[in-house]
């Protein structure tokens, strides 16, 4: 009886879930004693209480976003393919930007270089101004006008 | 005597290897078993995830909703669970587990990252998997209701392992060794939890057991 009582203790009512090599001793001991019936009966009762519990009803939206999942995940892959695809062009991508910032180096160096010389000749001539003295241009002009 | 479903055209198009993904309708798709249509799915084959969505969603969200005592977790959980089945479907092997246990597995697997995740903050058993909103339409009769919240307040209280036992093996109905399986444990282990888990359950829903047949304690 006591190992009636175990046996039911963990697999319920339902002889189906009996171990095989327990379920003869089990169906000789139902037959011939009452009390493994009665036991047998409220573990019935027990079973159907936890068997009777609803399963949920899954929503409308819950059932549209599970389905909407291969669509889904396709655009991910084609996103993902598209991010990919331009990988093996990186290194000319890479390179294309390097030639740019290069030209642009050399592009803004070169434009610092001539003002810079303008600067210096706009120097000569403030200079040549000292050394020829004012109005030289001016003064054959004035000269030029003078005569 | 080959099941019904291999003499198909839909089964002898799976067989040849490239039926087009969506040729076939939905009605043909019911009679194959799950391991068929997953080797479409494999293949990209949207209307057979369909057909295994309708078959599996609802169960797969029960034992995710009780094993985590919260509706929209388990939502959040059978929606990463289908996502998982529609990327992983093309490596699926035939040969191995059985469709419904790896299912249930890849359900259970996602409820103990979250169980891990919030590890310490209890779930008091009034509170736990409210499953008023698990039942609706008019006809939910009120009793019902009370006696269901209950027996789910009481499997939230249990031990994890014994309420994933319990749920896998009278609720969701699974044998034994499918219930062992989806537990990575052996038969004994199972019984095992399965003893403890009833024999709380007995304990806390006494009232309730009596109420029902009417015993008198």
């Amino acid at each position: 009886m006591d190992e009636f009582r175990t046996l039911l203790d963990a697999w319920g009512a339902d002889a189906a879930r009996w171990p095989r090599e327990r379920q003869a001793d089990a169906q000789a001991l139902l037959a011939s004693c009452e009390e493994a019936r009665l036991l047998l009966a409220d573990e019935a009762a027990f079973d159907a209480l936890l068997a009777a519990l609803p399963e949920p009803t899954p929503g409308a939206a819950l059932m549209q976003d599970i389905l909407a999942i291969p669509r889904t995940a396709r655009q991910d892959g084609k996103a993902r393919g598209r991010w990919f695809s331009i990988l093996p062009a990186l290194p000319r991508f890479a390179g294309l930007a390097a030639a740019t910032l290069l030209g642009f180096y050399i592009g803004t160096t070169s434009l610092f270089q001539p003002a810079q010389s303008m600067a210096a000749d706009a120097e000569t001539v403030n200079i040549s101004d000292y050394v020829f003295g004012e109005g030289i241009d001016a003064g054959s002009v004035d000269g030029e006008a003078a005569e | 005597m080959k099941p019904s479903w291999e003499m198909t055209g839909l089964a002898m198009d799976s067989m040849r290897g490239a039926p087009r993904a969506g040729a076939a309708d939905a009605a043909a798709l019911n009679i194959l078993s799950d391991q068929a249509l997953m080797q479409r799915v494999g293949r990209g084959d949207e209307p057979s995830y369909t057909v295994l969505v309708e078959r599996h969603l609802s169960r797969n969200l029960g034992f995710a909703t009780r094993q985590l005592g919260d509706r929209a977790e388990g939502e959040e959980v059978v929606q990463e669970a289908f996502l998982k089945l529609w990327r992983g479907a093309a490596n699926w092997q035939p040969g191995g587990a059985r469709f419904t246990t790896w299912f249930y597995r890849v359900v259970l697997n996602l409820c103990i990252d979250r169980q891990r995740k919030r590890r310490g903050r209890q779930v008091p058993i009034d509170d736990a998997g409210d499953p008023a909103d698990q039942r609706q339409g008019a006809d939910a009769d009120i009793h019902d209701r009370q006696v269901s919240r209950q027996i789910d307040g009481a499997l939230a209280g249990l031990p994890e392992r014994q309420r994933e036992a319990v749920s896998l093996c009278y609720l969701q109905g699974l044998s034994n060794k499918e219930a062992a399986d989806v537990l990575q444990v052996n038969i004994k282990a199972l019984e095992s939890l399965l003893t403890r888990g009833r024999a709380a359950l007995k304990q806390r829903l006494g009232h309730l057991r009596n109420e029902l047949t009417g015993v008198t304690p």
